[in-house]
């Protein structure tokens, strides 16, 4: 009777693997026969980019009678998600959504967009002058990415409570930030504890959240974070200045809430728009969620301020698309993504006030198009411009891992387990290990 | 002879039936296990173009010599004793509470299985918002009362997160465990106590010599599910601190998702779930004895 049993395992493996077989040979049989125009894309959907960018698709797919279907991911696990589609083949992608920040580890599945591959995939060819170089910059020889919407660091403020501070000027150095936050922390109900801070920033350890902060602190200081192969500069005598001067805005100076080193984007923004913290340092979007609260009208924005030796610097990362080189359908996920970097796409992603595309004929149009408030247009220009001007784009060789290290020896120090320079030196000597491993 | 036969024409009814389940059971637990295990052994980067190497247990060997592992697999012993200690101590004493006769008891039954019944995701987010240092509402409360003069930081202690951590841990799964040694409550004859009551035996006598023996079996049980389900608890660390601050509250589940899914690095990733997976199987072991044998 056991034998009967594990006969009957084996058979209804066997009935699995045939139908597997048969569905897959199905799938071959249907592709070679011509069939309606379909796209598979990856959205990222807990990001502000993929409304519009869903919005956007979805008209070009209309107009061109192509479907599309969406494969939602979200933003801690679309990474693993495409490495894994790149191994199996399953789902078979024509367009992912990434944020750029991970292109060291998703390039080597991913159509280079210079033409080698394929000369109508050609960036260069659509960019029209008007395109943010810096978006979709070379890596490893390549570019692998359609920029779609543009992050980089704003440093925001409440004008109302500098006014009634009486700080006139606003902060443009380290110093200045420092007096300025000083001023700004204070008990405002005379309980004896703090609850408006003078400074807060993403400060959870994590990939995009503590190293970020510390990123824009390095560059404001005129150091590096990586060299052109993603390896680790950060503990340079700028890297370690930054780290320090971030440490003890929390621990010595006491500007930052000491549970900043949990906040992440959601408590940073539920902080600044209920009044906790009187200045920011934050992604752009910010601004935008001012409209319709109490703080509407009174938030200021400018760049992020810089050490004395340092200058005005921001970090660039953009939510891009990319081919994948599995992708059955290139040139047509090229049309798509052609389109979402298009004048009239990003103008009406900029009219969502929550994005900014890479164009800047996209703006202008805009302006002509959708009522944009006039204080909102000034805040991109400033954006668009900060991007422009000052911003360096940061990949890290293997990033999912390396950042992960790195926050957590940022953590550490915030924490005043280790000096700032022993954590950077730890944090480079561990990646490094990682690297050559 | 008879009895004999009709068993053997009926087993291969009772293995087509059993087989689906098996199957299934067979494809998505056996094989990913065994799939995990083989992984552990190799050094496997999905993001790197490099293929997969054999390099045997030198993934466990990276794990045990890795300072941040070892304080993290310190960190999720005492997080599981100790929410399983507070868990079975307050699911005793409530279910004993719900054994007793009083007006809106089944109220309180009711509200009680909540905190289970909520999804770990919406805890978590919720106790964050609550333990806010700056602005949660515990610390309002507390400052109001008195109890406190200055905002206590529950999030980015180090030391004191953990606790936090383990303390709201307690607080979504005492209720699966009340409701685990109530039905074992439930199933205790009340002659037995009659008959101690006759014999002198005070009440805690009765808990103690025919309260806490009977619910051995429905201890057990409780025990092997949550003793497992806490040595892989990853919801609520990953939501409220990342295993900040400091590395404080990093546990093994975090840790693995870290490595494995982040990360990419699958070997190393497999390596931390393989050994999850053995310290529950050791874990559980004595009790699926308890719970399997036969009387």
């Amino acid at each position: 009777m056991k034998k009967g049993f594990f006969l009957i395992v084996i058979m209804s493996l066997y009935i699995c693997g045939l139908f597997a077989q048969g569905n897959q040979e199905a799938t071959q049989v249907a592709t070679s026969v011509e069939k309606p125009k379909e796209l598979t894309v990856a959205v990222v959907v807990n990001t502000s980019d993929v409304g519009t960018a869903r919005k956007s698709m979805d008209v070009w797919a209309t107009k061109n009678g192509v479907k599309i279907n969406y494969i939602e991911e979200n933003t801690s696990t679309y990474a693993s998600s495409y490495v894994l589609a790149s191994k199996t083949q399953n789902p078979r992608f024509d367009l992912i959504m990434f944020w750029d920040f991970y292109l060291d580890q998703l390039y080597s599945m991913l159509t280079p967009l210079d033409g080698s591959v394929n000369p109508k995939l050609d960036i260069s060819k659509i960019d029209n002058g008007d395109l943010l170089r810096s978006g979709y910059s070379n890596y490893k020889g390549h570019p692998y990415n359609v920029p779609y919407g543009l992050d980089a660091y704003v440093f925001y403020y409440r004008k109302d409570l500098l006014d009634a501070a009486g700080i006139k000027k606003v902060p443009e150095t380290w110093d200045e930030l420092l007096a300025a936050a000083q001023k700004l922390t204070k008990d405002t109900n005379g309980d004896g504890n703090i609850d408006q801070w003078g400074l807060a920033t993403n400060g959870i350890p994590g990939q995009v959240f503590n190293t970020y902060s510390f990123f824009n602190l390095v560059l404001t200081n005129g150091g590096s974070v990586v060299d052109a192969n993603g390896k680790p500069l950060f503990n340079s005598p700028a890297g370690v200045e930054a780290l320090q001067f971030m440490v003890d805005l929390r621990n010595k100076y006491k500007v930052m809430p000491p549970d900043v080193i949990t906040y992440d984007n959601n408590k940073i923004n539920e902080g600044f728009l209920s009044g906790k913290f009187a200045m920011l340092l934050h992604w752009p979007y910010m601004y935008g969620m001012t409209y319709g609260t109490p703080l509407e009208g009174k938030v200021g924005a400018s760049a992020v301020p810089h050490s004395a030796k340092g200058q005005g610097a921001t970090v660039l990362n953009a939510w891009s698309f990319g081919i994948p080189m599995m992708s059955q359908n290139k040139e047509l996920a090229w049309d798509l993504a052609s389109y979402l970097i298009s004048t009239e796409a990003g103008a009406f992603e900029f009219s969502q006030r929550k994005d900014w595309p890479f164009r800047a004929s996209a703006y202008v149009e805009a302006g002509k198009q959708y009522q944009i408030p006039a204080d909102f247009q000034e805040f991109s220009k400033m954006v668009f411009k900060i991007a422009d001007d000052h911003s360096q784009k940061i990949i890290m060789a293997r990033g999912g891992e390396t950042s992960i290290i790195l926050g957590d020896y940022i953590d550490l120090a915030m924490n005043g387990k280790m000096g700032a320079k022993e954590a950077l030196d730890a944090a480079v000597k561990d990646i490094n290990a990682l690297l050559n491993n | 002879m008879d009895m004999k036969e009709t068993a053997r024409k009926t087993q291969p009814i009772v293995y087509a039936y059993l087989a689906p389940g098996i199957l299934l059971i067979v494809c998505f637990l056996v094989v990913p296990i065994i799939q995990g295990f083989i992984y552990s052994l190799y050094n496997y980067n999905l993001a790197s173009t490099a293929p997969k190497k054999f390099i045997g247990f030198k993934n466990f060997l990276n794990l045990v010599n890795d300072s941040k592992y070892i304080q993290t697999f310190g960190q999720t012993v005492f997080f599981v004793a100790f929410a399983l200690f507070f868990e079975f101590l307050l699911g005793f004493l409530f279910a004993l509470l719900l054994k007793q006769d009083f007006v809106g008891k089944q109220f309180l039954r009711g509200i009680m299985l909540l905190p289970w019944m909520m999804p770990q995701v919406v805890t978590a987010f919720t106790w964050s918002w609550i333990l806010n240092g700056t602005s949660g509402v515990l610390n309002q409360i507390l400052l109001k009362m008195g109890i406190i003069t200055k905002n206590i930081e529950w999030l980015s202690t180090p030391g004191l997160a953990l606790c936090v951590i383990t303390f709201i841990d307690v607080w979504t799964f005492t209720p699966f465990v009340t409701l685990v040694l109530y039905a074992g409550l439930q199933g205790i004859s009340q002659q037995l106590y009659e008959a101690a009551t006759i014999d002198g035996a005070g009440v805690f006598q009765q808990i103690f010599h025919i309260t806490m023996p009977m619910l051995k079996s429905s201890a057990s049980v409780a025990f092997l599910m949550r003793s497992m389900m806490a040595i892989r608890t990853f919801d609520s660390v990953w939501i409220i601190t990342r295993g900040g601050p400091a590395g404080t509250t990093e546990l093994l589940g975090t840790y693995a998702y870290k490595k494995g899914l982040i990360g990419f690095n699958i070997g190393i990733g497999s390596a931390a779930t393989t050994i999850i997976f053995f310290l529950s199987l050791l874990m559980s072991l004595r009790f699926i004895g308890v719970v399997l044998k036969k009387k």
